[in-house]
Order: C-alpha cells, then structure tokens, then sequence
C-alpha cells in the first residue's frame, strides 16, 4: 500500500506539533489506566518475589516461587489444559463469527432475528451460562442425555468424564462467545469501503475471490483484534471452571486462573499465586508477538 | 456487499436477480444451524423460568410447562430489593459506558492514525494492561481505592477513612481504565483509507478537529459496537462490585443473581427469571442499536 | 531493537513502580477510625454514604457502628439476622450494625481477603471451620477466650461444636449454626424391597447389602441409585463420613497430617466393592438424586433435605439416620461461627452482639425459623419435641466432626478431592493415592 502523503509531518528529531496533539489526546485515558491498572499490576510483579500472605507478611525471596512452579505437577497440568482449550476455543470462534457476520449483514428483518439470536449467550452472564449448561451436562437428568436416549445413542458421562469434561467446556465456550466475535466483524465490515467491492466486480472477480481478496484483508485489523481479546479471555478462564467442575475430574479442567485462585484465596499464597500470574502473562504476550510478526507481512498494524 | 436499492436485500449477486448462489448457500446452511443451536439452551432457559421446582426435579423431561407460572418472576424480584439492585447496575454501567465511548474513541484515534512518539511502546502497555488476571490485581486495587486521597474520610494522605468503597465512583473507575475499548477503537480506524487525514489536513484541520468532525460521525458501528460490549462486561461484572460494596442497598443485579441458592437447593426456576429480567435490559439495548451494524453507511465518504 | 528496548524499559518501570507502591502499603497500626460510615443515605452523585466519623471510646455513649460480614446469603437466614439487628438495635442505642453476606465459596473468600489485606476488616464475622487456622494465623481472627470465660453459656455449649472454634488452646469462634450430614433414605422404597423402614442400615455390611437390593436397573442402565455418591465435588465429605466411621482421623494431635493410615485405605476398598453397581453419579454441587426421588438412600447435608421435607407427598416416605458405620459412629458435621475481627475498634460492642445471637432463645428460634440444630445441651429436650427426626439431627451434631482445623486444611480438601477421584475412576490403586495426597501435603507443610 502506498505511504500517506505526509509532507507536512516530516520526521523530525524532538517534540513536533501532531506528537502533542496526540499525548493531549490520550492523557484522560492513560491517567486512569496507569492509577487503576499499572500500578496494580506492578504490585502484583513486585509481590511474585515475595511470600505474601494477605496478612502481615511480604517478605523478599527472589525467584522462589518460580523455581517452585516449574515443579508443580498441578500447575503444568493447568497450562497444557488452558493451550488446549484456548486454541480449540479461539480458531472455531473466529471461523464461525466470521462466517455468521458476513451472513447476517443485511437490513432484512430476517437479518435482525438471526443477529439478537446469536448474540443473546454472549450478553447472559456467565454464571446464568454455566448454571444452564450444569443442568444440559446432567449426566441422569440433563437434556442433552435425554435427547440421546431418545435418539437411541449412548448417554456420556460429560463433564464426569475426565476426557470429556474439558471438551464439553469449550463448547460452551464457544457458544458463549460466538456473538461477541460476530458484532465485532460486523462493525468491521461497515468500514470497508463499498466501491472497492465495484471496482471488483468490473475487474470481473467472482464473490468468493472477493472475499478473499478484499473482505479478509480488509478486517485484518479486526481480525487481529479479535484474536487476541479471545486468547487473552481464553487464558484467563475461570468462572465456569469454578461453578461447573472445580478444576476435575482429576484435574483435568483446572486452568491457570483457577491455580492462581486456589492458590491466593484458599491457601493464602499470594506471593507464589502473583509468580504464575506473571508466567501467565509471559504466555500470552509471546503467543500475540507471534502473531503481530506473523501479521506484519501481509499488513501494517502497527 | 451491495445494498440493493430496490428490493433492499444485501448479496453477493451482481444484479438484482434472484440467482441461487452456492456460497450463500452454504453460509446460510451453518447459519441456520448456528442458530438452532443457539437458541436451544435459550429456549430451556425460558422454560424452567415458568416451571415449578416439582416439574424441575422430575426425572422425565419437561419441556412446556403444565402451568405457565408468572408468579415465578413475581417472586424472584422479591427476593431481596431489586429495584435498588437494578438501579444500581443501570447506574454505574451507563456512566461507564458513555465515559468509556468518548475517552476510549479519541485514544483509540491518536494510536491509529498519529505518528507520535513512543506509540510502540505505549500499545504494548496496553495490551499488557489486558493480560493479568484480575485475582491477583484485585487486592493492591482495591487498596488504592481504600487510600484514595480526600474521599469518603480520608485526608490528603489517604488516611482515616473508608475511600471509595461502597459507593459509586469505586466501582466505576476501574472499568474505565480497561484497554480493551482503546484497542477496539484503535483497530477499526486503522481501517480508514489513508487519505481522510490528507484531505482533513488540506483543509486546514487540527487533529482534535478532524476527530470531531470527520471521523467520530463515520463512527457510528464501532461506538455501538463499543457499547454493546462494554455495557455487556459492566453489568455482568461479578467479582469487583462484590468487593467494593458492603451493603444491601448497594449491590448489584449480579451479586443478587447468586442470591437464589443456598446450601440446601438453587431455586432454578426463580433464578432463571430474574437471569431474564436481568439481560433483557441488555437485550433491548442491543436491538435498538442494531441498525448501526448495517451495510451502506459508509458508502461514498470519501471524496476524490 | 526498538522493540527489545521497550520491553526492557516497561519491566524497570513496572518493577520499580512495584517497589515503591509496595513499601506505602498499610501497616497494621495507621491510625484510623473503622467505623465511619452507615448506608441509609447514599448520596447519588458520589455515591458515598454519608455518616459521622467517630472516634469511639469504650464506655461512651457516641453512636457505633459495627460491620457484620456472614457467609451465605440466602434470603430466609438473611431475614433472621436482619429481625435480630433490629432488635438488637432497639435494646442498644447507641450500637449500629451494618449486615452484609456473601454467597459461599469464592465469593466469601475473595471478599474477607482482599477487605482485611485492605485493611477493612469487617467487625464481626460469620464463617466456617476451614477458615480458622488460617485467618488466625494471618491475624484476621481475635481471640475470644476473656469474653468466652465470663459468658453464661460456657458450660451449655457442646463440646464438639466448641472444638471447631478453638485453635492452639484460644477460642476463636462461637457456632451459631451446625450442618451435621444425616443418613437419609426412603422408606417407601424399602418396604417396597421388603426391607423393614424403621430398621435403616447400621454397619457398612448392611448398607452394601440394602443398596444392591434397592438398586433398579434398566438392562445395564442404572435408573434408581440403591445409595447415592458423589463423584465430583467441591468437597468430598461424603468420603470423610466413612473414615470418621472407620476410626480414622486425618491429623494427629501434634497437627500433622496422617492421610496414608489403614482406615482410609478400608473405607475406599469398601466403597470400591458396590458403589459402582449402586450409584448415580452426581457431582456434590449439584441436586443429589435422592432430592429428585432418583435414589433410595444417601449421605447428605441436613439442609438439603428441606426441598423434599416440604413436599407433603414424599414428607412421610423420608427417613433421616445417623450414618451406618464400621467401628465408630460418626459423621461430617460443618459449623457456622461468630468471630471478631481483628481490624475491629469496639470489641466489646461485638461481643454484645455475638452473646444476643447464642441466647437459648436465639437458638431456638434459629431451629425453629431455620431448620438449624441446636448447639446447646439445655435445649436438646425442647428440640427433640418440635420433630421426630430432631433427636437423630442432635445426636449427628453430637458425634459430628469437622474439617480439619490446621493451616494445612484448604491444601487438604484439594488433595482429598483429587485423591478420591483418582481411586473413583480407577485412575491410581489405593495406596499410590493415599500415599501422594500424603506426600504433596508433607511437602506444602515444610
């Protein structure tokens, strides 16, 4: 893509004119994010190095805690069940949200219908949400065995079954936040030019090419923006584990927030709570670094 | 996509003829499915809301209720004071969300089209700001809130009172200082053809200006989008308005949601009641600003 | 490069910004007046309650405010203490209190840390006995035992309720509630089988035997559980019933933990040997079957039953028993307690309040109203008289244990859950998970 013509705005060494415009700009924002969010989080980095209790105790002891996660056996259980459940969460989501933007981006009436129906799990809490699929997964009592029954096939143990639990939470998952990535694509959609989509047609294109020559590079910008919101909130699961398995059978839905949980609120080490924490967030930064350079081929995002 | 102007149908065809397209097909195969799929768990959320806890507990499965019980709703809003916890929630949801529109727009604004310095740095900032689970800031959070200067008792040092907890202003704030608007907004006016800031530039616009002007009109999708979602997480907030309320009169739709079980049973049938009450809110917000989301509006902005 | 350098610059930063933010934090000892708010009138553009600071001294006749934080907040207990404040209120002028609850588990949890890591503590506390090892240790807790030793109920109380308050010989908590788990089963189903209903299992033999005779099957499809058992929970007490029944203890007297010992190892080879050809897997979170009327006999906590007691069709047809057991009658039994918090400024105020709620009246209004056992010798007679199963409720509080009451205990349930599991599902013999849960919590310990 061609460079904007910026004569104006030379680079320059020093403070020019449009840099200010910009700080003025993002200071109301930024005062609240460094108060309410920084500072907290430099806390939280601060207390990873030491055996904070929620008490009285903060004492210093270096990389203890580290070194004692890369042998918690529960811990690491918990990491490889959250890749899991982001990556087979976050690629049908995308795919799926994507889809249904696209189909439902219309002003017909049925269009309307079709988006408040997909959009109605992503706006229900997520306590409401697992309290329902508690009552779906009933292994005796829950409607998704009884339709099985009465189909004839054999009822599943789901979320008793510890090869089954963790699948039977990403789909919820991602039937929870399917509408979030259909309103977001749609509002991406509404940015795309529509002559580009003439200017197409006369090239002679045909609707799929279009698609995906125009339409995907198009949102890429969302669609990044889609990717990482979802792994972020992949990785940061925790309501329904709590409400629906408590982290079994057998550990196989425990997820790294729930180790963190269990760990600064049941037993009172917060210090060694704040060091998965920090592990946590290395984890995804490098997993959207990733992808940021992965990306920088096809457009610039940054 | 075209709006077609005469039969005001959105496709992919070229003409307005109507012409079986396999694509559009397919798409509307996985969308119906989709949607079935979706609505299921909706529609027994539905049912139990009017079932009696007897039909809940039999073995058989009931999917339209004997009797359609109203009286469940009646009691669920009983169930504690309601009217105080909806207003609640309405309250602080609305001032974060048309706080969070305007700031979160005009940050999102600079990141996406002014070259300032440290831009790089600053966006990785934020998307840090995302990444840490709310467990562990939560504590020095609300600490800081405790020992915010000159309010609720304190002096300048943020000593001798109670801060901003149990009221408004403390659970607000942190809702406004989440990245994820500023990130929304950041990345769709990155989608904005380049030369808006030309021609704005050309007419002699300053930055703040030609936000106003130019491109806060052309935001109508992202602002709903925005909205949508940020009114979304506010009123379904559960864990921090628990933390920073220690009173009836203060808490919220959610905190009273878990008020409908106790050790000895959860009164499904109440609960799924007040859970529908609850996200209708959100629900005829959403349906109002669904017009936002339509094709077209942006056709012919830019001006060769 | 660039990107490598604002990496580097953004940890320093953060890194310091955390030290110096740290070393601000609150010392217990700022001076500060806890008690300087009421929420009658919120104002609404701040928000803020308004209400006079006080600087209270004992003794004076200044209005003061208690908070009272409880755990669990369902309506009908909520409405108790809410009659009780005011009350209370009517008979103490110049005492407020603010009541506040919060639902059981994380919600609780989460609340009662960050408040006292906030240095707002709530004055007085309703909680269970996992909590006290813990919260004494991170001086949440203050200790009783001067207000316990004048208090006209000290003798009255019962003995196994006054151990679930007591830690390193101090008296912590009061009960005001105990949630002992029952043996229940239904007395249709058993005449139906041919099985005398007054005569409910005693000894696990014939609690095996009862339950492969009440099962009900559907070709290889269990329909009907002959005894209900969880097979996923939040905690696992159900499981504890049997070691308490088999002698067993989980810490020894010098609190160390001794989960590896003979009797579990029985207790699990028993339930291994029937309990998949009885049971309907349900997880403890959840309705247990015997509430839907799809099993005859269960282990479950006293509350739970009240759902299928108010039900006039089945209220005749419930049978409650103290567990069946191998060498000891025993049972779980949880408690709900009164605490001072350690952050409160007018600890003779809250003791005002904590002795109003344990009156014999209060206690039995508390049974009556709540469907709550009594705590109190005196009173056993009297609430024996208001229903037939009350005798046997007492007498499950009487030989009830609880969770351990060790620093250890949260880290406990989680390696107990994960150790009944694992021998559950068949996914370790025995002794391997016997001997791991021991091992990892020997380790947490050091």
């Amino acid at each position: 893509m061609k460079k904007a013509n910026s004569s104006k705005f030379i680079h320059k060494k020093g403070f020019r004119k449009d840099d200010i415009s910009a700080y003025i700009m993002i200071t109301p924002f930024f005062i609240f994010f460094i108060l309410f969010v920084l500072v907290p989080i430099a806390s939280n980095f601060y207390n990873s190095f030491t055996n904070y209790n929620l008490g009285k105790t903060r004492n210093f002891i270096g990389l203890q805690n580290y070194i004692k996660l890369f042998g918690d056996k529960d811990f690491i259980q918990s990491i490889w069940n959250t890749l899991i459940y982001a990556v087979f969460s976050v690629i049908p989501l995308m795919f799926l949200g994507f889809i249904s933007a696209i189909a439902v981006n219309g002003r017909a009436k049925i269009f309307y219908i079709t988006r408040a129906l997909f959009v109605f799990p992503y706006i229900t809490s997520m306590v409401a949400v697992s309290m329902i699929w508690l009552y779906l997964y009933e292994p005796t009592t829950g409607i998704f065995n009884k339709l099985f029954l009465a189909m004839e096939l054999e009822p599943l143990k789901w979320l008793f079954d510890e090869k089954l639990a963790l699948p039977s939470l990403i789909l919820m998952n991602i039937w929870k936040n399917m509408g979030y990535v259909m309103i977001i694509y749609l509002a991406g959609l509404q940015g795309i030019q529509q002559d580009i989509y003439e200017a197409g047609r006369v090239d002679g294109a045909s609707d799929f090419k279009m698609l995906y020559k125009i339409t995907i590079p198009m949102v890429s910008p969302i669609s990044f923006f889609i990717f990482v919101t979802t792994t972020i909130e992949s990785f940061k699961t925790f309501e329904q584990i709590r409400i629906m398995t408590g982290g079994g059978p057998v550990n196989s839905t425990t997820t790294i927030v729930h180790q963190i949980y269990m760990r600064a609120f049941s037993e009172y080490k917060m210090g060694y709570a704040s060091a998965m924490s920090i592990v946590l967030l290395v984890i995804i930064f490098v997993i959207t670094m990733i992808n940021i350079k992965f990306g920088k081929g096809k457009e610039q995002y940054i | 996509m075209i709006v077609c102007s005469t039969c005001h149908h959105t496709n992919f065809v070229k003409f307005c003829k109507p012409k079986i397209n396999i694509y559009k097909l397919l798409t509307w195969f996985v969308v119906v499915i989709l949607a079935a799929l979706t609505a299921i768990p909706f529609l027994i959320m539905v049912s139990v809301s009017f079932q009696s806890m007897k039909e809940i507990y039999s073995p058989e499965l009931v999917f339209i209720p004997t009797k359609f019980q109203f009286i469940n709703y009646v009691n669920a809003m009983r169930n504690g004071n309601w009217g105080r916890y909806l207003f609640n929630s309405t309250y602080v949801t609305v001032i974060v969300v048309i706080v969070s529109l305007f700031i979160n727009s005009m940050t999102g604004y600079a990141f996406a089209r002014i070259r300032f310095k440290g831009r790089h740095f600053l966006f990785i900032l934020l998307l840090v700001g995302m990444m840490i689970p709310p467990q562990v800031t939560m504590v020095p959070l609300f600490i800081i809130m405790r020992k915010f200067p000159l309010a609720g008792g304190n002096n300048i040092l943020g000593i001798g009172g109670r801060g901003l907890i149990n009221t408004y202003s403390g659970i607000i704030i942190p809702f406004i200082a989440g990245s994820f608007g500023v990130f929304l907004c950041r990345q769709f006016y990155m989608t904005f053809p380049k030369d808006i800031d030309n021609s704005a530039l050309i007419d002699g616009c300053s930055r703040f200006k030609a936000f106003t002007k130019i491109y806060l009109p052309l935001s109508k999708p992202v602002l709903a989008s925005l909205g949508i979602l940020k009114f979304t997480g506010t009123w379904n907030e559960y864990t921090w308005p628990l933390i920073m309320t220690n009173s009836d009169s203060m808490k919220t739709v959610q905190i009273a949601l878990t008020m409908f079980r106790d050790e000895a049973e959860i009164i499904w049938n109440q609960l799924m009641a007040a859970t529908i009450i609850s996200s209708i809110i959100i629900y005829i917000l959403f349906l109002s600003l669904q017009k936002y989301f339509v094709a077209g509006i942006l056709a012919g902005s830019v001006k060769e | 490069m660039k990107k490598v350098i604002s990496i580097i610059l953004s940890v320093i930063m953060i890194f310091s910004t955390g030290i110096i933010f740290s070393s601000c934090s609150k010392k217990n000892g700022d001076s500060e007046v806890s008690n300087s708010s009421t929420e009658a009138s919120a104002d609404l553009t701040t928000g803020s309650a308004t209400g006079s600071q006080n600087r209270t001294t004992e003794g004076s006749t200044d209005p003061i405010t208690l908070t009272f934080l409880r755990i669990g907040n369902d309506a009908p207990e909520a409405d108790y203490w809410k009659t009780l404040i005011k009350e209370f209120e009517g008979r103490n002028v110049n005492i407020k209190i603010q009541y506040d609850d919060a639902a059981i588990g994380e919600p609780m949890e989460t609340k009662l840390n960050t408040l006292f890591a906030g240095g707002a503590g709530p004055d007085i506390i309703g909680h269970g006995i996992l909590s006290v090892a813990n919260r004494v240790e991170a001086e949440h807790y203050a200790p009783i035992t001067d207000y316990f030793s004048k208090w006209e109920g000290k003798d009255d109380i019962m003995e196994s309720v006054l151990a679930n308050g007591t830690y390193k010989d101090q008296i912590y908590g009061l009960a005001y509630s105990t949630t002992p788990f029952v043996f229940a089963y239904r007395k249709d189903m058993f005449s139906e089988a041919g099985l005398d209903p007054e005569k409910p299992p005693k000894t696990w033999d014939e609690l095996k035997d009862y339950s492969k005779r009440l099962t009900k099957k559907e070709g290889e499809r269990i329909t009907r559980a002959g005894f209900a058992f969880p097979m996923a929970a939040g905690n696992f007490v159900e499981f504890d019933v049997f070691v308490f029944g088999n002698g067993g203890k989980y810490f020894d007297d010098s609190n160390t933990p001794i989960i590896n010992t003979p009797e579990k190892a029985e207790a699990f080879e028993f339930l291994q040997s029937f309990i998949s050809e009885v049971n309907l897997p349900y997880n403890s979170n959840e309705v247990n079957p015997f509430i839907k009327g799809n099993a005859a006999m269960t282990l479950i906590n006293n509350v739970a039953l009240r759902p299928i007691l108010a039900d006039p069709e089945l209220k005749d047809k419930i049978g409650v028993a103290v567990p069946p057991s191998n060498t000891t009658k025993a049972t779980f039994s949880g408690c709900n307690m009164l605490f001072i918090g350690s952050d409160c400024k007018n600890k003779d105020a809250a003791w005002k309040f904590i002795e109003a709620a344990l009156t014999k009246e209060q206690v039995m209004e508390r049974s009556k109203k709540l469907n709550i056992p009594v705590t109190r010798n005196s009173l056993l007679e009297e609430f024996a008289k208001l229903d037939p199963y009350n005798a046997v409720r007492a007498e499950c509080v009487q030989v009830g244990i609880g969770m351990p009451r060790t620093t250890w205990s949260p880290r406990f349930q989680t390696l107990r859950n994960e150790m009944v599991q694992k021998v559950l599902y068949s996914k370790a013999s025995i002794q391997d998970a016997l001997d791991e849960a021991q091992n990892k919590l020997m380790e947490e310990i050091k």
